[in-house]
């Protein structure tokens, strides 16, 4: 049986309650209304359930896998996998990390891993510029990012946590939104409303990190290789010490 | 001078600091203030030589009145002369630090006048970034040998790692080339901050809210090739400074020639890059693997350059080899080449489910091509490599003539491994 679902988490979650209502965890496919199917199995079209979503996660928050299969489901494509992963867990009333041998539980380990690694990626190379609000408003700072998964969810507890007095506009320039913390709430946001001017990093404190920047390398020790393994060239169009002015 | 000269002058001086860290401390953040500190540390960038940055790592001063014949800051050396108001570097890490450029500040200093105005200025940086600018990111700060132990202990309850260098491995040496430093006064603040630190635990038992001194603990630093000691001495004495002091980290500095005097090396000798990586793997080992000191060097000076310190000591010890992946203890397989810490854990976690194969290996992240010669799955042996063999130890070592420019990857990224 093909379970066809809506393109998003809600989407998700509600094609696997429904699996497991049929009680079909033994011959499943998922596949997102974007796909196309092959027409060779039955499909059944699963109806995005906000209440269904909700029982999931639940469960899912009861046996310890949810940070982690939200974030298997950030990297794409592993959904099948998830289900079975889900599956394990459930017969185990646990996390079933510990069968990493299993193809499946491999899977998703190595997604959600992947997914972790990249939003990690991100609490180091972030870097903000100083805007100020017209007619006399206050400072706020902005950060464009171009991550790979959709990963501004997982970083906003360390930002929001790290700047508990400073407003800070973080952008995803590939997806359109925006984490937006205003120092009382957090919430993510479609960009259009947001626009803003483009970032330019010009200013002092652009510069001096700039010079800083060059001094503090050992100039015998030189080695790009290495630089380019912990600083790949895709995050550095955002880097302030990356641009040349 | 402008601010932004005095930051390359102040930032050149101190990046023969090894250190980097920003680990091992949990400060919280509040409100009205700014920053907090990450257990694990973060980097934030890696420069041109492939080290990471994680702290804004500066002089208070390099206008130095000693004159230590290794150092680049001597009085001595024709190098230009700046030192920064306490004002200026609260300027600069927070201005820095709300961009999301650093964890951190890390500051040390050469000696102006002497070691307790120096650190009395250092102190009073501490005092506006952690008051005035309500600044919770992370501070490490190097503490200047004969330092007042009251001055130490103020430091010690604004900052989150205070450390003082031991220079060289040899006391002796240090008489010779640091005239002005002796090891007496180097022990002296390591003793003070350890003492200072359990005096510290007690009083949180009573008041739990009472301030943490040095939440990250006391680290140290030691400059490699400058003098004739070998690295059975280094890694002897390091092992010393682990267990005596509990530091959390020995770091090790190639020693590049920047002066001279008739006992170091020539101007044109190289900086002894393998032998640092060499020492840091031994170095994981001793913290990490349950290794001794005495287990590495055994009978040796050295280390063997060409073969990672793990895979010498395998070489050495065939006799407890192959061990089998489904019954050996934790602390065996810690002693597999090709084996680490992670995928220990998860070899442990998974056999307990059901035994392993061969096949089932490469999955938990057990690097095969170094591992299987060592171990056996529910007693079969699959190494192509006969055990025991002399193709063994061509096999696992690392051929080739050094250029200077290996790649040192798993010490670059010290800061995101947890410590303690």
């Amino acid at each position: 049986m093909v379970y066809v679902h809506e393109d998003s988490f809600e989407g998700f979650l509600s094609a696997v309650f429904t699996v497991f209502e049929d009680k079909k965890t033994a011959d499943f496919t998922l596949r997102t209304t974007e796909g196309v199917g092959l027409g060779f199995d039955e499909e059944r079209t699963v109806i995005s359930d906000t209440e269904h979503a909700d029982r999931v996660i639940n469960r899912l928050r009861s046996l310890g896998i949810y940070r982690r299969v939200y974030t298997a489901y950030l990297y794409g494509g592993v959904e099948d996998s998830i289900l079975l992963y889900i599956k394990r867990a459930l017969s185990l009333g646990g996390r079933p990390d510990q069968q990493r041998y299993d193809d499946a539980v491999k899977t998703v380990l190595t997604a959600s891993e992947r997914v972790g690694s990249e939003a990690h990626r991100f609490l180091e190379f972030i870097r903000f510029e100083s805007l100020r609000e017209p007619n006399g408003g206050g400072e706020i700072m902005v950060a464009d990012i171009e991550p790979q998964y959709d990963i501004l969810h997982i970083i906003s507890n360390h930002f929001v946590k790290r700047f508990p007095s400073q407003p800070l506009l973080i952008r995803d320039m590939r997806r359109g939104k925006a984490l937006v913390w205003d120092c009382e709430n957090w919430h993510i946001s479609t960009l259009p409303e947001l626009l803003r001017p483009n970032i330019t990093s010009e200013g002092e404190f652009e510069d001096m990190w700039r010079r800083y920047f060059q001094c503090v390398a050992i100039p015998w020790r030189r080695n790009r290789k290495l630089q380019q393994q912990f600083v790949p060239l895709r995050f550095r169009s955002n880097m302030t010490e990356f641009k040349t002015q | 001078m402008e601010l932004s000269d005095k930051l390359a002058i102040l930032g050149e001086a101190a990046r023969y600091d090894a250190s980097c860290s920003s680990s091992g401390s949990g400060r919280q953040g509040r409100r009205g203030g700014i920053g907090n500190a990450h257990m694990a540390g973060i980097c934030h960038s890696w420069a041109e030589d492939g080290r990471c940055i994680s702290l804004l790592k500066i002089l208070m001063s390099n206008a130095c009145i000693y004159n230590c014949a290794y150092c680049a800051n001597r009085c001595t050396a024709n190098t230009p002369r700046a030192t920064f108001t306490p004002e200026e570097i609260a300027d600069i890490t927070v201005a820095f630090y709300k961009r999301n450029y650093i964890e951190g500040l890390f500051l040390s200093s050469g000696v102006i006048k002497g070691p307790d105005y120096t650190m009395e200025l250092m102190y009073k940086s501490l005092l506006i970034l952690r008051t005035e600018r309500g600044f919770c990111g992370y501070i490490h700060v190097k503490v200047i040998p004969g330092t007042s132990p009251e001055i130490v202990n103020r430091i010690g309850m604004l900052a989150d790692r205070v450390s003082v260098n031991v220079e060289l491995p040899a006391a002796e040496r240090l008489a010779l080339l640091a005239p002005q430093k002796n090891r007496e006064n180097i022990i002296a603040p390591m003793e003070e901050i350890r003492s200072l630190k359990l005096q510290n635990a007690e009083e949180r038992k009573q008041f739990k809210t009472a301030p943490i001194f040095a939440p990250a603990g006391q680290s140290t630093q030691m400059i490699v090739g400058a003098t004739p000691d070998s690295d059975a001495k280094i890694l002897r004495l390091s092992s010393a400074l682990y267990k005596r002091y509990s530091m959390k980290r020995v770091y090790f500095s190639a020693y590049v020639p920047v002066g001279s005097h008739p006992t170091l090396p020539p101007p044109e000798t190289k900086a002894p890059l393998l032998r640092e990586h060499r020492l840091y793997q031994a170095d994981w080992l001793m913290r990490f693997y349950g290794f001794d000191a005495e287990e590495l060097v055994e009978a040796n000076d050295n280390l063997e350059s060409d073969l990672d310190p793990k895979c010498s000591w395998a070489l050495r010890h065939m006799d407890m080899f192959p061990v089998e992946i489904n019954t050996a203890d934790y602390s065996e397989l810690l002693r597999v080449p090709g084996i680490g810490v992670v995928s220990a854990k998860r070899i442990v976690a998974a056999r307990r489910i059901r035994s392993l194969e061969h096949s089932d290996l490469k999955k938990l992240g057990i690097v095969m091509k170094r591992a299987s010669a060592f171990i056996t799955c529910k007693g079969r042996f699959e190494s192509r490599l006969s055990f025991g063999s002399s193709l063994l130890r061509a096999f696992l070592s690392e051929a080739g003539p050094y250029d200077g420019q290996m790649s040192l990857p798993e010490f670059a990224s010290v800061p995101m491994i947890t410590e303690g």
